[in-house]
C-alpha cells in the first residue's frame, strides 16, 4: 500500500471515529451502531436463491430450457475463486426477473434463443448442449456471440441481453456484490484519488439500479 | 415532537397556513414558527417520519424483490410517468406520486412528464441536492433580451436570504468567485478525481470562459454545530440519498426545516389533507382559509388563518388557484391579469457527449460522491449568445471507471470475462447539457374542462412544447460538448440530443405559471411573492418564476420563501394584511 493510500485510510479512520461520535450524540450509541452495520433497517421479501431451481416447474420456460439456461450461466460465468453463476442460482433469478420486469416480446426472444441453441447443437453434434464438453460449449456460445452461421445478428442481440441480465443477476447477489466485488455499504466519505492496482477488485454494486 | 403536532379537525384561526411540506413549505413553516406565529402546514399526502419511514435505506440490491427494479405490472398500472425519472426504483418508489391516483392530461401531440412526490416532505426527499444561486445576469435576462417580463427583483434583493437558508441547510462547494454563479456560504467541497482534475486544467487552457467547478450540493461535508443540533451528521458518500438518509446528511424537510419548526411549539401539521380551493371573502378581499378534502375518506373540512402561503409545488399551487373561482375571479383566484397558468417552463436536459480518458489505471476513488463537476452557463448575457438562439446552458460533468454494468455488453465467455467484470475498467468522462427554457405564453397549464380526479378536483391539462430556441440550443450543446471533449484529448467521443422523445417536465424543474412582475396587468405576484390582487395570499414556490435561468431552482425557492415570510410578518404586524 502506498503512502498516499495509508494517509487516506488513516484520514478515513479519523473521520469515521468523528462520525460515530456525532452520530451517537444525536441518536445514542445503540441506534448509531445499528445504522452503520445495516441491522437497523427492515428487510423486504427478495428473490431467494433455490438449489436446482431448474427442476421446479413454472409459468415461464420448461425444465429442459431451464437446465440449458443453467448450463449457459455456468459457461459464461464459471466457478473461479468465487462461485459460478449457477451456484448462485443466477438462472433461477433470470427466470424470475424475465417474468417480473421484462416484456412478453423479450420473454419470447429468450425462449426462442434457448430453443435455437438446443436445435443447432443437436444438429451439429448429435448431443444436447448440456452434455457437451466445456470446450464445445464455449465454442458454440462464441459463435453465437459473433453471429457466425447458423446464428444471425438478432440471435447475437438476444444473447447479449441475456448476458447483461446474467451479469446483473450475478453481481447483485450478496456474494457477487460483497465477495466478487468490494462492497461499501457506508463508505464513510469520498476520496477522489486512491492508489489502485489493475488486478484489484472494483467497488461493489450500487444500492439501486 | 409534541403529540398534538398532527391535527385533523380544528376551528382555530391560525396566524399562517402553509400549503405543502416540500422544500418551499418546509421553509415557510420554519420561518413563521420561529417568529412566533401559530402555523398550520397542510399536506395532501401521508406522514413520512424521518428515519422510521425510510424503508429502502441501508439494503443491498439482493434484499429487494427484483434487485431494485420495479415490477412491470406495477409500473404499467401505477407509475407510467414516474418511471421516467432516473431516481425511480424499488428502493424509492414509495416516495413518488401514483400516476393512477393523480391523473393529468396533455394536449394532442405534446407531452409533459410531471414527476410528483405527494407526502410529507414532498420532493425534498427525492431531490438531487444541486444548489446554486441565481446571478445578477439571471434576474436581468428577460429585460436584457426582451423575452418574458422583467423580474421585479435583482440579485441583491435575494443575496442575504440565500445566506440565511444556506447556513441552515448546509451547502457544500468551493468559492469560485464567478459573476455568472455567485458563491454561497459554503461547507467544504467534495474532492475531485484525477481525470476530472486533468480535464479541468485542459478546459481552463482551451476555454478560459468555461471554468469547471465542483458541483455545489446540499450535503453536510463538515456539519456545523447548528447542523449537529438539528440531529444531522456528516455525509458518508453513500449516494443513495433518495431512499432517505437517517444521517440527515442532505437537506430535506424532514432532516432540517421540520425539526426546527416543530421545536418552537408553534407548528401543527394537517396530513392527508388535499387542498381543493381557497376560501375567499369578496367583501374584505382576503383569503380566509382553505377547503380540504380528506386524502383517504374524501370527507371535507376547512382551515382558517390570517395569511395563506401556497407552497404546493409549481403546478400544485397553480392548480389550487385555478380551482378557486369567485364572482370577481371567474378564471381563478388572483388572476385578474389572465396570466395564471401561462409561461410554464422546465429545464432542457437533452444533449451531451462522452468519451474515454486514457491512463489513470492506477487511480481510483473511494465512496460514491453525491455531486459532480459543473461548467456554469457561459452564455449568460446577450453579447455571449450564439446566433441561432437566445440564452445558454450549463454542462454537468462526470468521470467514472467503467464497471460490470457498462462492460457486460462486451464480448467474452468464461473465466476471463468473469474476471474482467470484477475489475475497474477504463475511465470515461462526459458532459450533459442543462439548458434554459424560454418563458412563452403558449406553454400553459389549465383545468381540464370535464375530467376530474378521485377527490373531484378538475385535472390539470398541460400544453407545453420545446420551441426552436430550445432545440437549436441542444443541437449546439451536443456539438460544443463533442468538440470540447475531442480537443481535450478524449477517445471514442459520442454525442447525442434527445429532445425529440424527452418531453418537458423530466428535468423536474417546472417553474412559472403564476409569475412575479411589477405590473399587475401582466403578472400574478409582486416582488415579494404576494398576490397583486389579494394582499394576504402568497405563492413562494417555482410558480413565481419569470424565467427559468440555467441553474437548479430549489435554492432560489428557499430564498424567495424566507424573504416573503419576512415581508408578510412585517405586513401582518403593521396590520396591512
Ligand atoms: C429526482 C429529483 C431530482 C431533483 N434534483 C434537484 C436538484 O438537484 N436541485 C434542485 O434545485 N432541484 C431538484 N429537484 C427539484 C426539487 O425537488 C423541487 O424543485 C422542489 O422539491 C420543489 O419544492 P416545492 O416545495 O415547491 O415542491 P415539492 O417539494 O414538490 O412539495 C410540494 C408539496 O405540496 C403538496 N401538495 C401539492 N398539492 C397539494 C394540495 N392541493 N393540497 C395539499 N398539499 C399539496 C405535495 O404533496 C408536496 O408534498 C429534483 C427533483 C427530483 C424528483
Amino acid at each position: 500500500m502506498s503512502l498516499k493510500n495509508e494517509s487516506a485510510t488513516a484520514e478515513l479512520k479519523v473521520s469515521r471515529r468523528q462520525f460515530m461520535y456525532q452520530l451517537s450524540a444525536v441518536l445514542g450509541t445503540g441506534v448509531a451502531c445499528q445504522l452503520l452495520d445495516g441491522s437497523g433497517f427492515n428487510h423486504a421479501m427478495a428473490y431467494q436463491a433455490v438449489e436446482h431451481s431448474e427442476k421446479i416447474a413454472g409459468a415461464y420456460l420448461n425444465q429442459d430450457q431451464k437446465l440449458l439456461l443453467r448450463t449457459i450461466c455456468d459457461v459464461v460465468l464459471p466457478k473461479t475463486d468465487t462461485p459460478s453463476a449457477a451456484e448462485l442460482d443466477v438462472h433461477g433469478f433470470i427466470v424470475h426477473q424475465m417474468q417480473a420486469c421484462y416484456t412478453t416480446e423479450q420473454r419470447k426472444n429468450l425462449d426462442d434463443l434457448l430453443s435455437l441453441i438446443d436445435l443447432q447443437t443437436k444438429q451439429s453434434t448429435q448431443k444436447p448442449f448440456v452434455l457437451l464438453t466445456p470446450e464445445q460449449q464455449i465454442k458454440i456460445l462464441n459463435n453465437l456471440e459473433q453471429a457466425k452461421l447458423p446464428f444471425k445478428q438478432t440471435d447475437r442481440d438476444t444473447f447479449k441481453s441475456l448476458k447483461q441480465l446474467m451479469v446483473f443477476g450475478y453481481f447483485t447477489t450478496q456474494v457477487g456484490a460483497t465477495q466478487a466485488l468490494n462492497y461499501q455499504a457506508v463508505p464513510g466519505g469520498f476520496k477522489g484519488s486512491i492508489k489502485h492496482s489493475p488486478t484489484d477488485k472494483a467497488w461493489g454494486s450500487h444500492s439501486y439500479y | 415532537m409534541k403529540d398534538d403536532l398532527y391535527i385533523k379537525q380544528t376551528n382555530e384561526q391560525f396566524d399562517a397556513i402553509v400549503v405543502g411540506s416540500g422544500i418551499s413549505g418546509g421553509w415557510a413553516a420554519k420561518e413563521f414558527c420561529e417568529r412566533g406565529f401559530k402555523t398550520l402546514m397542510i399536506e395532501r399526502g401521508r406522514i413520512v417520519e424521518h428515519r422510521k419511514d425510510y424503508i429502502g435505506e441501508g439494503k443491498g440490491p439482493w434484499q429487494f424483490a427484483n434487485r431494485t427494479k420495479v415490477d412491470n405490472l406495477l409500473i404499467e398500472e401505477q407509475f407510467k410517468t414516474q418511471k421516467l425519472c432516473y431516481a425511480f426504483n424499488d428502493a424509492t418508489k414509495h416516495f413518488f406520486g401514483n400516476d393512477r391516483d393523480l391523473p393529468y392530461s396533455t394536449h394532442k401531440n405534446t407531452g409533459f412528464s410531471w414527476i410528483r412526490a405527494n407526502q410529507l416532505g414532498g420532493k425534498s426527499l427525492l431531490w438531487h441536492r444541486q444548489s446554486y444561486r441565481f446571478s445578477e445576469f439571471d434576474f436581468n435576462a428577460n429585460k436584457a433580451d426582451g423575452v418574458g417580463n422583467d423580474w421585479p427583483i435583482r440579485y441583491n434583493d435575494l443575496a442575504p436570504w440565500y445566506s440565511h437558508v444556506e447556513k441552515h441547510a448546509g451547502i457544500s462547494g468551493h468559492a469560485d468567485n464567478l459573476s455568472q454563479l455567485p458563491n454561497s456560504d459554503f461547507l467544504p467541497p467534495f474532492e475531485w478525481t484525477g481525470p476530472e482534475k486533468l480535464m479541468q486544467e485542459r478546459f481552463a487552457q482551451l476555454h478560459p470562459d468555461r471554468p469547471m467547478i465542483m458541483g455545489r450540493a446540499a450535503h453536510l461535508t463538515k456539519p456545523s454545530e447548528l447542523h449537529i443540533s438539528q440531529g444531522r451528521v456528516q455525509c458518508q458518500a453513500r449516494n443513495e440519498c433518495q431512499k432517505g438518509c437517517s444521517f440527515g446528511a442532505y437537506f430535506s424537510t424532514q432532516s432540517s426545516t421540520l425539526p426546527a419548526a416543530a421545536k418552537t411549539g408553534n407548528l401543527h401539521i394537517a396530513p392527508n389533507s388535499v387542498v381543493e380551493s381557497l376560501i375567499y371573502d369578496e367583501k374584505t378581499n382576503r383569503v380566509k382559509g382553505v377547503r380540504v378534502i380528506d386524502n383517504d375518506d374524501l370527507t371535507t373540512r376547512e382551515y382558517f388563518a390570517k395569511v395563506v402561503f401556497l407552497c404546493a409545488s409549481t403546478l400544485g399551487s397553480t392548480q389550487i388557484l385555478l380551482n378557486s373561482k369567485s364572482k370577481k375571479f371567474p378564471n381563478g383566484l388572483a388572476n385578474s391579469s389572465g396570466t395564471l397558468g401561462h409561461y410554464l417552463m422546465d429545464h432542457n436536459y437533452n444533449a451531451g457527449a462522452k468519451g474515454f480518458v486514457e491512463g489513470f489505471e492506477n487511480e481510483y476513488y473511494s465512496g460514491r460522491r453525491p455531486t459532480s463537476p459543473y461548467i456554469p452557463n457561459f452564455q449568460y448575457e446577450p453579447s455571449r449568445y450564439k446566433k441561432e438562439y437566445k440564452r445558454g446552458y450549463a454542462l454537468s460533468a462526470w468521470a467514472h471507471r467503467e464497471n460490470w454494468q457498462g462492460m457486460s455488453s462486451q464480448d467474452g465467455i468464461g473465466a476471463d470475462f468473469k474476471q474482467k467484470m470484477t475489475q475497474a475498467g477504463r475511465w470515461y468522462f462526459g458532459l450533459s447539457a442543462q439548458g434554459e427554457m424560454l418563458p412563452r405564453f403558449e406553454n400553459e397549464v389549465a383545468l381540464h374542462s370535464t375530467k376530474k380526479d378521485k377527490w373531484g378536483i378538475p385535472q390539470l391539462h398541460i400544453n407545453c412544447t420545446w420551441s426552436d430556441n430550445e432545440k437549436f440550443m441542444m443541437d449546439d450543446a451536443a456539438k460544443t460538448a463533442h468538440q470540447m471533449l475531442e480537443k481535450a484529448g478524449l477517445k471514442n467521443v459520442h454525442s447525442y440530443t434527445s429532445y425529440d422523445h424527452r418531453h418537458p417536465g423530466i428535468a423536474i424543474h417546472e417553474v412559472g405559471t403564476a409569475r412575479m412582475g411589477r405590473d399587475p396587468k401582466d403578472s400574478v405576484l409582486n416582488g415579494f411573492n404576494q398576490s397583486h390582487d389579494i394582499p394576504n395570499l402568497f405563492v413562494t414556490d417555482g410558480a413565481s418564476f419569470c424565467s427559468s435561468a440555467v441553474v437548479n431552482p430549489s435554492l432560489t425557492f428557499m430564498a424567495l420563501t424566507v424573504r416573503a415570510v419576512d415581508y408578510a410578518v412585517n405586513e401582518l404586524k403593521q396590520k396591512r394584511i
